[in-house]
């Protein structure tokens, strides 16, 4: 068995764990880093658009402050996020931002020199720092080199199997090398959980092939970590058809407007009292180009009707300079060339607000020595809606925050109920799973299996939801979650095996994707992205509350219990995008 | 659509064969998850954004070093042949490790700022241009590519177009320290750095991400002179 130690251990190696890590190894303590894959690949890698931060550093930003900036988050939350924690980041991002400046991070600039920002949905000042249109790429690059010169080692494709915890206390984690196939064993006296979204969940998704939720669905699988609001999930407006690729909101944010089949601008008609109604919230445009598809504006495809998104009007030095991402991706992907034609776009899954339920500094409900960050957690920032620029926002401040945090445990030094009976335990657990696995006892295909689930999430738990669906979804994927357990594989090998990848992860998979549906069958209301048609309107009476959803291994259901949502300063109000539903 | 003729290198110089079905806006990508999930779940890849801006899955496609989420099969003949990049140590099938290349790379060059002050938390002033020249020098996404394909990076000690960009993005950044800068200067005026290009021009036929490397390295190795020429007066 290879076991390796440290002070501290990250899994994930995105931005909100390199941020967390470097804030801990700064402390003096040792830490190391699990990731899927290298830590560049990260999904952080593909933000577009921008970091939200009140910089109020230029004419256009002169005026803006925190408390703009967090009004604009609750407002897109639709309230449902923790009004302490939007407060804290909102506060702590003009410093976040200038510190990776500072690290050497390519912001864009405006002719006097100054970090420049744009306007993104939502947000009612440019507030968007970005470097053109790939933010994501600049940020983790510059934040990987801050890694690399605190010479933190990382311990790539590895893939999270279990949490090992003993009376309640987190202790160490098993995973699987990909390579050579074994199992290695990572202990720590704190663990960060880094793992990034679970938009693999659904069909048509803008994320990378490694947002499978792992971290996420590990969490669930103890039974004692609840997954916060796992009804919450975000579709993009503008995603490539076909492909599902994002395209930024950053075009919208620098003047792009969405078509119809006739070359007309609809946005005006769904949200008729906006000054710029193409840059409405992520799910108000969503749900508004959906519904003009519906009523027959749509431009039909061999991929299903799609409407168009114009940004050839920003002309040719424009898109080749601050939005060059998205020229060479409509060029590729599409055979599009978006400085003289339009770009066909359709609404995709994009973000899971939920995720593993944590406290004011990043501590997981349920057990403790451990934390998680970014899109894997639900810190709730964004509640039923995620404003554009505020993921690369929270990736940051979690990391710093969590990082924080676990330096002060690490300097207590209090004891830990470290076991290495326990360790041996789950070593053996699942080291026996891998051996029923290649054993071959099942008779389910892996891919198909994994299809199913994704096919029920997006026919039925989409952007749209009505009840009869929603039930539907639960019984399909309750019946999903058995077959998960009886795979039969058509390779064995435990080394370089993708299929023994995804049958492994599987099982988590489709526990989390059973909460998604059971809590939006639950919540009879509409909130952010959460929509019902048979119940459209926000029902603060009996729903201003947080979904918490746990999953104890002899159930066959999640167990849904609520807690209610923090309000501070933003009592319950009108969201200002003018909504017609 | 046509009936697709697949070799897929299986190590030791052997290949699979698998015939496959073509369909509409197929990626070489997408061909590799309809053989792995249909017809053979041994097959090994790697692959990531699917979309060109991570570098996990470039592969030789026919002989050339191309990313698998790029290639549309439209653009192919039938026959279809699939291999590892070259140069760098083969995991299994088509996924190789990079990585490790990479981090050396970076570790050698030391890619990250050496401040020469202290970090103030007010914004910093930076002319346009400067950062326009440092974003487009950081577009790189570590594919391996421009390695892989350059005679000189693959049989010499010549850091390959990806390592020059590196040491040039930190060479050009007025954050970085007087002393690491002259350190990448050194190292750009030598064999490994600027002066080992032989001017073959595959860093730049190749690049997925379109950046004009041959043009770039030219320039570099004008300024590279001009600074060490400059030196040489104040001394």
């Amino acid at each position: 068995m290879d076991a390796y130690f440290s002070d501290a251990l990250i899994i994930g190696a995105g931005l909100a764990g390199e941020r967390a890590a470097i804030e801990i190894a700064s402390e003096g303590f040792s830490v190391n880093i699990i990731s899927l894959v290298p830590p560049r690949q990260s999904h952080s890698n593909a933000a577009q658009g921008g970091v939200q931060a009140s910089l109020n550093n230029t004419k256009e930003t002169a005026d803006d402050n925190w408390r703009i900036h967090f009004d604009d988050t609750v407002k897109g939350s639709d309230w449902g996020a923790d009004q302490r924690v939007v407060e804290k980041i909102c506060k702590l991002a003009p410093e976040l931002v200038r510190q990776f400046d500072y690290w050497g991070a390519a912001f864009s600039r405006t002719k006097e020199g100054k970090i420049n920002q744009r306007a993104f949905g939502g947000a009612s000042k440019p507030r968007c720092a970005f470097a053109s249109d790939e933010t994501g790429h600049i940020l983790l690059n510059i934040l990987d080199s801050q890694v690399m010169a605190l010479k933190i080692p990382i311990f790539i494709r590895r893939q999270l199997l279990s949490l090992i915890y003993t009376n309640e206390e987190v202790i160490g984690v098993t995973a699987l090398n990909l390579v050579k196939g074994t199992i290695e064993v990572f202990t720590a006296k704190v663990i960060i959980l880094a793992t990034g979204g679970a938009g693999r969940l659904y069909e048509e998704t803008t994320n990378s092939r490694i947002s499978f939720g792992d971290g996420c669905a590990v969490a669930l699988e103890t039974g004692l970590v609840p997954v916060g609001n796992p009804e919450a999930i975000q579709f993009h407006p503008t995603c490539l058809v076909p492909t599902s690729i994002l395209v930024t909101e950053g075009c919208r944010g620098d003047g792009g407007v969405l078509l119809d089949k006739n070359g007309r601008e609809f946005m005006g008609d769904y949200c008729p009292t906006m000054k710029n109604p193409n840059l409405a919230s992520r799910d108000v445009v969503s749900r508004s180009m959906m519904r003009h598809i519906k009523k027959n504006f749509g431009v039909e495809s061999p991929y299903g009707p799609h409407l168009w998104l114009d940004i050839k009007r920003l002309g040719k030095e424009h898109i080749k300079t601050k939005l060059s991402g998205v020229d060479l991706l409509c060029r590729d992907y599409v055979n599009v060339n978006p400085i003289k034609e339009y770009i066909p776009v359709r609404p995709s899954q994009h973000y899971t607000m939920f995720g593993i339920k944590t406290g004011e500094s990043c501590e997981v409900y349920g057990l403790a020595r451990l934390f998680a960050v970014g899109e894997c957690a639900c810190w709730d920032v964004h509640g039923f809606n995620r404003l554009g620029g505020n993921s690369l926002l929270e990736t940051i401040a979690a990391g710093y925050t969590a990082g924080q945090e676990a330096g002060k445990y690490l300097y207590m030094e209090n004891t830990q109920n470290f076991s290495d009976l326990k360790i041996a335990e789950e070593y053996q657990k699942q080291t026996k799973r891998l051996e029923e696995l290649t054993k071959n006892r099942g008779k389910e295909n892996v891919f198909g299996v994994y299809r199913e689930i994704q096919k029920t999430l997006t026919e039925k738990v989409g952007i749209f939801r009505k009840e009869n669906e929603l039930k539907e979804a639960v019984a399909k994927l309750a019946i999903l979650c058995g077959k998960t357990q009886r795979i039969k594989l058509g390779y064995r090998e435990t080394a370089a095996n993708l299929e023994l990848q995804l049958a492994l992860r599987l099982p988590g998979m489709a526990k989390l994707a059973l909460c998604t549906a059971q809590a939006a069958l639950l919540r009879k209301e509409s909130r952010g992205s959460h929509y019902r048609e048979d119940y459209p309107d926000r029902d603060d009476k009996n729903w201003l509350k947080r979904t918490l959803a746990y999953f104890p291994e002899e159930n066959d259901l999640p167990r849904i219990e609520y807690e209610p949502v923090e309000i501070t300063l933003l009592p319950p109000g009108d969201r200002g995008y003018g909504e017609k539903k | 659509m046509r009936e697709l003729k697949v070799k897929i290198a299986r190590g030791n110089k052997n290949f699979s064969e698998f015939s496959v079905q073509e369909k509409p806006r197929m990626s070489v990508l997408l061909l590799l998850d309809e053989i792995l999930e249909t017809q053979d779940s041994s097959i090994y890849y790697e692959s990531v954004c699917r979309s060109s801006i991570c570098g996990s899955c470039a592969v030789k496609i026919n002989g050339q070093p191309k990313l698998a989420c790029k290639t549309q099969t439209s653009s192919l003949p039938e026959n279809i042949t699939l291999e590892p990049l070259d140069f760098f140590p083969l995991i299994k099938d088509l996924a190789t490790d990079k990585s490790r290349f990479f981090l050396e790379l970076n570790r050698k060059l030391e890619t990250w700022i050496h401040p020469s002050k202290p970090f103030s938390g007010k914004d910093e002033i930076m002319p346009e241009e400067v950062s326009a020249k440092l974003y487009e020098r950081e577009r790189c996404i570590e594919c391996g590519i421009c390695v892989s394909a350059c005679p000189a990076a693959s049989f010499t000690n010549f850091m390959s177009a990806s390592g020059t960009q590196k040491a040039l993005r930190f060479l050009d950044d007025p954050r970085n320290s007087k002393e690491a800068q002259e350190k990448l200067i050194a190292v750009l005026a030598s064999d490994e750095g600027l002066w080992g290009c032989h001017g073959v021009g595959a860093c730049e036929n190749f690049c997925p991400k379109e950046i004009p490397l041959t043009r770039q390295l030219a320039e570099s190795r004008r300024e590279i002179i001009k600074l060490i020429l400059r030196d040489w007066f104040k001394k």
